[in-house]
């Protein structure tokens, strides 16, 4: 065997990691070459010299702090109750500002509700004031008629109500009338059929029984 | 798998990962010196060594969450650690050199007039192991950088055959191989620079 196959394997018992077989196979070659014995010693040296060189101290003070990024995981990990309602409050704080900045104004007109706004000044000396323009007063007096007709239509409609239901009990009355009277004649037929029934077989056991007596009668004649 | 008392290094990613930054910390603060000296070795020079060294940890930071596998944390800051050294060594030698480079090379330049080697005749005398260690980074800096990596890996770390492969991903008796050859190449230089002698090895 060549010499070549046995450079790993001087490596190998160079940094104890030879198998046991390996060992004795070097340890015979290592016996019989002195070429690689040789070999062996020098590379022992290095390695020997290599380990003169201490380690070092970096000295770099390296500290890694957390990120601070605004991820949604991130917001909902650090949600409290009070964050987002101030969070609310100065939202709703900035859009009344915004609607207070754009001269924002609702009215009613034709029976719509108007919403406008305008980053312009809107003073009403400078703007003309529409044609059909109401006040508060119109307003109110507006809500009491119609209060005031809503209310008629309600007790217009209970009126209609009561009538209806009237006539309703009426009819029903009426109805149950004219079945009770049918069925008071259907009840006296049923009567009076049985009644002539009855009276049929009456007589015909009069005229059985008399027909009997006779018979017997005649019987007890012709006996001696 | 580094442990300090019950703080594993696996213990430590998943804390990070749930959020506890002070856990990196503790990593960094226990894998800084191995890594500052496995960057120095190969790359010969202590301020490019603690510029990829904070790259290191930066990156590292970066990519924790991608590692699937804790277990293999070692394998894998070390193999972040080489990427960084390559491509340091790169623009080293793509001659690109960007303001901290030029301080580099003036402070090294002085250095070299101080203790240069002479490659025919090697030193007089040397007079302590920080001068020891000087020649041994301007050793390790003359032979290839794959012979120098598996080296430092095993002289100075203490890795494993097989922990070596895994981080260079490169198979086994590769990994030998070029440790033979790269002691081999040393042993030259030594001989070379006289610090092979018998005196230098066994009186520091």
């Amino acid at each position: 065997m060549k010499c070549d196959n046995y450079q790993n394997l001087i490596i190998e018992k160079l940094y104890d990691e030879i198998a046991p077989d390996d060992h004795l196979r070097l340890r015979e070659h290592l016996r019989i070459c002195p070429e690689c014995a040789e070999k062996m010693k020098t590379l022992q040296a290095t390695s020997q010299t290599l380990q003169k060189w201490p380690d070092s101290e970096p000295h770099l003070n390296l500290t890694f702090i957390p990120e601070n990024r605004l991820t949604v995981r991130n917001y909902f990990k650090k949600f409290s109750f009070w964050k987002f309602a101030y969070g609310l409050a100065g939202a709703c704080a900035a859009l009344l500002l915004i609607l207070a900045v754009s001269n924002t104004s609702i009215s009613y007109k034709n029976g719509d509700f108007e919403f406008q706004a305008s980053f312009r000044p809107n003073h009403p000396a400078t703007q003309p004031l529409p044609e059909n323009y109401l006040t508060k007063a119109d307003l109110e007096e507006f809500k009491k008629d119609n209060y005031a007709a809503v209310s008629q239509l309600i007790n217009e409609n209970n009126d209609r109500e009561k009538v209806r239901q009237a006539v309703l009990l009426s009819d029903m009355y009426k109805d149950f009338e004219s079945k009770r009277q049918s069925d008071l004649q259907v009840v006296s037929q049923a009567f009076q059929q049985v009644s002539y029934g009855n009276e049929q077989r009456f007589n015909q056991t009069d005229r059985a029984l008399g027909a009997l007596i006779q018979y017997v009668n005649y019987q007890n004649a012709m006996k001696p | 798998m580094r442990s300090n008392g019950l703080m594993t290094d696996e213990l430590l990613i998943e804390k990070f990962l749930s959020g506890q930054t002070d856990a990196f910390n503790t990593l960094v603060w226990r894998w800084e010196k191995p890594l500052y000296n496995f960057i120095l070795r190969y790359l010969g020079d202590s301020d490019q060594a603690k510029d990829v060294l904070q790259n290191t940890f930066i990156r590292a930071y970066k990519s924790l969450p991608k590692l699937k596998d804790h277990s293999r944390f070692s394998t894998w800051i070390y193999q972040i650690a080489l990427n960084q050294c390559h491509d340091c060594w790169k623009s080293r030698k793509s001659g690109f050199l960007n303001l901290s480079d030029l301080e580099n090379n003036e402070r090294e330049n002085k250095r070299e007039h101080l203790s240069m080697v002479d490659p025919a005749h090697g030193p007089e005398k040397i007079k302590n192991n920080a001068e020891l260690a000087d020649y041994l980074r301007q050793a390790l800096q003359m032979i290839p950088e794959e012979q120098r990596v598996v080296i430092i890996m095993k002289e100075y770390h203490g890795l494993k055959f097989t922990e070596i492969e895994a981080i260079l991903q490169v198979p086994l008796n590769t990994v030998k191989s070029r440790l033979y050859y790269g002691l081999t190449a040393l042993q030259k230089v030594f001989v070379q620079w006289g610090l092979d002698r018998e005196d230098l090895r066994f009186e520091m």
